[in-house]
């Protein structure tokens, strides 16, 4: 179960990256005015979601039938991408 | 008793019935062949079998357990759906890794249909060759049951023969429900034949019935 959620998350990688990059330069020059790097570190608990629901939900809904055959539901895959996020972002703030 | 027993199953879109309270039966052994014009809701039948959409009410059994969700057909029942849903990231191989049983996966990559794609990306795949790979890899999952939804759509005669053989190599420990509107090949592999109308479901007994419930034009 791990490794499928692992090829789930794969394609969702770089996308989530550069959203929450994006939210982060986003916050720094036009909002917020904090660090960069915290503003990445909150953009990832956006920015996960976000991308999956635009890369999964609709451009290739149909790739959900491959992890539900596997028994993962739609539940468990936006559990494990926010779980994911949280972690990554996490990290990034205590890092920032 | 080893059986898929689905029962009860109504569905409406908006004001539209599109199933009303279908009742169904596979047993290992069996391959039910289930025709219906576009839009009668075979898709949405399946997936309702599988657990992917709600229906108003269903009644789904495997081999005694009664299923509600998805996660409850595991390795019970497998879907294959109308559209190519290998992730289109992965490569073949990674994809059939993933999918399959250890032994199933070995088996898969030694046929010589698949052997040639293997280290390429399902996104590089023309769609019958992904239809093919796809519909390969879910008859050969563990599960007992397997539903199948347009396997021949797009799909070469080569192709069609292999995936018609390895149905029928199958069917001794596992029972299909297979859908498509190329009725030849469908009648050719069935042991039953059912018509999906008017949200109800009919049992076909040979090609006369289906001109007489007007699914196929009289010739």
């Amino acid at each position: 179960m791990f490794s499928l959620i692992i090829a789930f998350q794969r394609k969702l990688v770089i996308p989530t990256f550069c959203l929450a990059v994006g939210i982060g330069i986003a916050g720094y020059f036009m909002v917020w005015s904090t660090p960069i790097d915290q503003g990445t570190g909150f953009g990832y608990f956006l920015a996960g979601p976000i991308t999956h629901y635009f890369i999964y939900e609709l451009r290739n809904e149909n790739e959900y039938y491959f992890y539900f055959n596997k028994g993962l539901s739609k539940t468990i895959l936006y559990c494990s991408t926010c779980t994911l996020n949280i972690l990554i972002g996490g990290l990034t703030l205590s890092y920032a | 008793m080893r059986e898929l027993h689905v029962d009860s199953i109504c569905k409406w879109f908006g004001q539209t019935q599109i199933l009303s309270d279908i009742f169904l039966s596979c047993k290992p052994g069996e391959i039910i062949g289930l025709l219906g014009r576009n839009g009668s809701g075979k898709t949405t039948l399946l997936k309702i079998i599988f657990g992917a959409v709600e229906a108003q009410t269903k009644f789904v059994r495997v081999n005694g357990s009664v299923i509600n969700s998805l996660v409850q057909s595991k390795n019970k029942i497998a879907y294959l759906p109308q559209n190519n849903f290998l992730p289109s990231h992965l490569n073949i191989k990674n994809a059939i890794t993933l999918f399959s049983a250890a032994s199933t996966s070995r088996v898969l990559q030694e046929n010589h249909f698949i052997k040639p794609f293997l280290n390429r990306k399902s996104r590089e795949l023309s769609g019958g060759e992904r239809r093919m790979i796809e519909t390969l890899v879910v008859v050969n999952s563990p599960a007992e049951y397997i539903l199948i939804d347009e396997p021949f759509n797009g799909v070469e005669p080569l192709y069609k023969e292999e995936i018609k053989k390895t149905i029928q190599s199958h069917a001794s420990d596992k029972g299909f429900i297979v859908t498509d509107h190329d009725y030849r090949n469908i009648v050719a592999i069935s042991t039953k034949v059912k018509l999906l109308q008017h949200g109800g479901i009919k049992e076909i007994k040979n090609v006369d019935d289906l001109v007489r419930l007007n699914y196929l034009p009289e010739l």
